[in-house]
């Protein structure tokens, strides 16, 4: 007998009478939000940095200000034009990212109560990008923020299928020395999220 | 079945005594523990819908239990139409087996690994070290470990033994930073270094398991350090390692498990990382190993069927007054602490039988738990199992006896409180005993003049 054939057949041997899955209505304590507030506190937290874009505010001056004048850009959004674009090669050797100083790209949504976004492969085009980079840049509609999880989730099954997508809260990092917080661990240093009005 | 070979096979008293005897160390790693228990009330405090979210979490779980067989072909069979590559491990040696053959197909002798307790319970890196495979772990505090020729101490911390100078100089050796140097920031940005090489070159990573989708054939790992992200996309092929219990029925349920994991972990609102794979990426290969070790006989025992519910968390651990005082290594086994001590005599009671002993069943560990494992139940009802098969320990067979008989009736629970603080006052000596294990290598605090009863009792009439 096959080991999948053996687990299988003791598994149904030994599984209890089935439980029913419970409902995911929250109760009528659970927490409510200022979402736009909760999201920057939140994001600042966990050491992200949260830029506002005014109404008329021209996003790409804003972007060039945000960073060190000498790095480069790459950016796969829709939502600005220019800077450097995804080359082709990459997507046979993601390595060749190795030197992207920053990579931006659109997000979904947000998720306030954990500072998240959500980005899928499809919007960002190729899967190593925001964490091979130095610095990740992302641009978020500030009306496309959601209270917690729960709602995440309702949102990632209403946007549709996705081949990998991610929930990316701040910059990389590890407390694994002695619990002393470093940021930049393997992934980006630093993240900046830009709300569009 | 010895499955840690690099593990002291010592009884964990004895274990935790060595551990015992540099007191400030102990001290120490107590306190670091305790800081992120504290984290982690912080943050489970700041949702107000908590114990409903542990309650759902558990009645999720004890579904995906009572119907693992069809969640498990459910599972198996979006993930064959996502384009994944499904195998079946029934052991540690099957599942090692499985991820060598993958990688001879691929031609491949370097990997990274991103942190996987079920690799560790496998034995997965001795067995390919064994095969001429040079595995290069990548999350920060299991590279530290791998360097220094150990195992994790902790499921999610797994250098928390380890003191900054001593990564210092471990990275001086291994990594030549100055020596002396042992700025956390420094170290960590050696290591990210020494690793992106890892990553830009290596052309199989293998990952852990956090969640896996029944509804949609996917798996979800949460990391913070990017590492599984970074290993994956660079690589040609994912091969992912997990538990068959790591599943869940569909995508919406992650809202429940995603609230609670890091909270519980470290006090953090989610990981930086939750990274959802459902198919691989154009022209590369993803590998996804299921694997039953034990965990199909832990279901039919129905006293310990709600141990498969742990995602892991590590809560427990923080939160054990026995953990936080004999280290992860005193456990001999991959996951240690409160869940790990219900999980090891599953595998093998014999080996493991002290295990279940290692607890003053004060249930601080059930009641941190996110999934509400009733894990010092269990740790109870082992004890039980144990002392029919006559494997129960000899000193403390006598103590816990007592214990259990103590447990069982409340009126003389309290009554014996009052008795053993009487005890404590009047003849410290005959509560450090041998007969009590737990008081070795330390003097018991003070006792109080009254308990909490007496002087409720006392107070709420005034
Ligand atoms: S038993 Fe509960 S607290 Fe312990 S690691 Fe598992 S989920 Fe976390």
């Amino acid at each position: 007998m096959s080991s999948r054939s053996k687990i299988l057949a003791q598994v149904k041997a030994n599984q209890p009478a089935s439980v029913a899955l419970p409902g995911l209505e929250l109760p009528a304590h659970a927490a409510q939000w200022d979402a736009l507030q909760k999201f920057v506190e939140t994001l600042s937290g966990i050491g992200g940095r949260v830029i506002r874009i005014l109404p008329g505010e021209d996003v790409t001056a804003t972007l060039l200000h945000a960073f060190d004048a000498n790095s480069n850009i790459l950016n796969v959004s829709a939502t600005v034009q220019g800077f450097q674009a995804l080359p082709d090669a990459a997507f046979e050797e993601p390595a060749l990212l190795q030197n992207v100083d920053i990579a931006l790209m659109d997000a979904a949504f947000g998720v306030a109560e954990n500072g998240a976004v959500w980005v899928t492969e499809a919007q960002y085009k190729l899967r190593a990008l925001p964490f091979i980079c130095q610095h990740l840049a992302v641009l978020l509609p500030q009306q496309e923020l959601v209270a917690h999880m729960h709602n995440a989730y309702q949102k990632v099954q209403a946007i549709g299928q996705y081949d990998f997508g991610v929930f990316i809260a701040g910059p990389s990092k590890t407390a694994d020395i002695e619990q002393s917080l470093v940021l930049g661990a393997h992934g980006p240093k630093t993240m900046t999220v830009f709300l569009l009005p | 079945m010895s499955v840690h070979p690099n593990k002291p096979s010592q009884p964990h008293a004895e274990l935790a005594q060595q551990f015992n005897k540099d007191e400030d160390r102990v001290n120490w790693h107590d306190e670091t523990l305790w800081w992120i228990r504290q984290k982690r009330d912080k943050a489970a405090w700041s949702v107000p819908e908590w114990e409903w979210l542990r309650q759902t979490a558990s009645d999720i779980k004890a579904h995906v239990l009572s119907n693992m067989h069809d969640l498990l072909t459910q599972f198996e069979a979006q993930a064959l139409a996502n384009g994944a590559i499904v195998h079946w491990a029934a052991d540690a040696a099957e599942h090692n087996a499985i991820v060598h053959r993958i990688l001879q197909e691929n031609k491949v002798q370097q990997i990274v690994k991103s942190k996987s307790m079920l690799t560790e319970e496998c034995g997965l890196n001795e067995y390919l070290h064994e095969h001429g495979i040079d595995v290069v772990d990548t999350d920060l505090g299991e590279r530290i470990v791998q360097l220094a020729g150990e195992t994790p101490s902790h499921i999610v911390l797994p250098c928390i033994h380890w003191k900054k100078e001593e990564i210092g100089e471990l990275f001086h050796q291994h990594l030549h930073t100055p020596k002396g140097n042992a700025d956390p920031q420094y170290l960590t940005g050696a290591a990210r270094i020494h690793l992106r090489e890892k990553f830009l070159t290596r052309k199989v990573a293998i990952t852990g398991v956090n969640f896996a989708i029944a509804e949609t054939g996917e798996v979800v790992v949460c990391t913070n350090e990017g590492n599984a992200d970074m290993g994956t996309h660079l690589a040609d092929v994912h091969i992912a390692c997990m538990g068959i219990e790591k599943l869940i029925p569909q995508r919406q349920h992650l809202g429940v498990f995603t609230r609670l994991l890091a909270r519980s972990a470290t006090g953090q609102p989610i990981t930086t990382y939750t990274s959802h794979f459902r198919k691989p990426a154009p022209g590369r290969q993803l590998h996804i190993v299921l694997v039953d070790n034990g965990r199909s006989r832990q279901l039919g025992r129905e006293a310990f069927r709600n141990s498969l519910k742990c995602i892991r968390c590590g809560a427990c651990m923080n939160t054990c007054p026995v953990y936080r005082r004999s280290g992860g290594h005193s456990y001999k086994y991959a996951i240690s602490g409160p869940i790990g001590s219900i999980l090891a005599p599953n595998l093998d009671m014999r080996k493991h039988a002290d295990l279940p002993f290692a607890s003053t069943l004060c249930g601080s560990c059930t009641n941190v738990c996110p999934v509400k494992i009733d894990i010092h139940e269990q740790l109870y009802q082992w004890r039980q199992e144990l002392y029919k098969e006559g494997l129960a320990p000899k000193g403390k067979a006598v103590s816990m006896k007592m214990a259990g008989w103590l447990l069982g009736k409340p009126a003389l629970y309290r009554f014996a409180g009052k008795a053993a603080r009487t005890v404590l006052r009047l003849a410290p000596f005959m509560v450090k005993n041998s007969l009590n294990p737990w008081y070795k290598q330390r003097e018991m605090p003070a006792p109080p003049k009254q308990s909490f009863s007496e002087w409720y009792a006392k107070n709420k009439k005034a």
